[in-house]
């Protein structure tokens, strides 16, 4: 049917993902100024439409049936969305995590760390200002007369939906045990609020 | 049509092996175990198409079969990254969440600082990183192991490379 070209559609996925590294490489000095994501972003979508073209070049050059067409699109969408999602988490480590953060500075450093500079470095104090600055710089949370209240919605839909997968995968009780361990709001701070 | 029902079939094959061994028990080093799940079922079934090559599991031809193979990658890699914040709530998501249950009236500050000082001491990072044989720690203080040597590497290269400032 497509013999010739096949090796072209199989390999479709990791031609959009070498689109978007290369995209968000080029652009993400003058786009990514004020926030790392939009050029996080297009580099994401560039590579949908490299994946797409190279996968429709195929299925129109062969002149692939839509019985087999639109399965194949599919399977090179998902494919794509798939390494797009790792390239992107790949990068946010380096944006979000603290763990990151520590190895580069141990990296960096040509002797031993001592615990107590490193804590003298990353407080956790400044660390949490840090972690609430860019909630709100972001737009998910909102302060107004020194409360914070919930901002765009989109970081809190991944959480539920995230909640969900959880109690699908890992069960009620483990979801139950989690819930109670981390978002309990401690009581002295709701008696001084 | 037949590319995409063997993709399918041998993500969804990891998957339910994944879930119903959950079901039994969830291993201590999960992590690992999805990895050998995920690309244990893949190497299962390439042994399978080696051993048939006529069969209705096995693809036409080696192309079809690398497509099944990059899509089946793809999915599980992206599945296993995921799979981290299924297992736990990153911070950021524990103070999102608990905002919007307050409602309207929010929360106020020392209540999500509260909340973040009992998840984010940067002691428990250090400890966790110890123990995941990222860095080491001795007499003088932390230092890299190879395996945290290769993460901060990788990361740091990239990062310099698009002209990103570190972040945490």
């Amino acid at each position: 049917m497509y013999a010739n070209s096949y090796p072209l559609l199989a390999m479709a996925p990791i031609a959009g993902l070498a689109v978007n590294c290369l995209t968000h490489l080029i652009a993400a000095r003058p786009l990514g100024r004020k926030s790392p994501y939009p050029p996080l972003m297009l580099g994401a979508v560039c590579g949908l439409l490299a994946a797409a073209s190279v996968s429709l070049f195929v299925i129109i050059r062969d002149a692939v049936g839509m019985r087999d067409a639109l399965p194949l699109l599919a399977l090179n969408g998902v494919a794509y969305l798939g390494l797009a999602f790792c390239y992107f988490n790949f990068v946010n480590l380096t944006v979000a995590s603290l763990r990151i953060r520590l190895l580069e500075e141990l990296l960096d450093s040509p002797t031993p760390l001592a615990k107590a500079s490193l804590l003298k470095r990353y407080d956790t104090s400044s660390v949490i200002d840090l972690r609430i600055d860019r909630l709100i710089r972001g737009g998910h949370l909102v302060e107004s007369n020194g409360r914070l209240r919930s901002g765009k919605l989109r970081f809190l839909l991944v959480a539920r939906i995230f909640d969900l997968l959880r109690w699908i995968i890992l069960g009620q009780k483990y979801c139950s045990d989690l819930r109670m361990k981390k978002t309990s709001v401690p009581r002295e701070s709701k008696e001084t609020s | 049509m037949r590319t995409a029902w063997l993709a399918a079939s041998l993500f969804s094959t990891g998957f339910l092996a994944h879930w119903l061994l959950w079901r039994i028990g969830i291993p201590r080093r999960q992590t690992a175990v999805l990895l050998a799940i995920f690309f244990g079922v893949l190497a299962a079934w390439m042994i399978a198409w080696w051993a048939a090559p006529d069969s209705l599991i096995a693809p036409r031809t080696r192309w079809e079969g690398l497509h099944v193979c990059v899509f089946h990658t793809s999915l599980s890699l992206a599945y296993i990254v995921a799979y981290s914040a299924i297992e736990n709530r990153s911070p950021s998501m524990n103070v999102l969440t608990s905002v919007a249950d307050a409602g309207p009236s929010g929360r106020n500050h020392s209540e999500i600082r509260a909340m973040l000082e009992r998840e984010m001491p940067v002691e428990t990072r250090l400890d966790a990183m110890v123990r995941d044989a990222m860095i080491v720690e001795d007499g003088a203080g932390y230092r890299l192991a190879s395996k945290g040597r290769a993460w901060a590497a990788a990361l740091s290269c990239w990062r310099r490379l698009l002209g990103m400032p570190r972040g945490g």
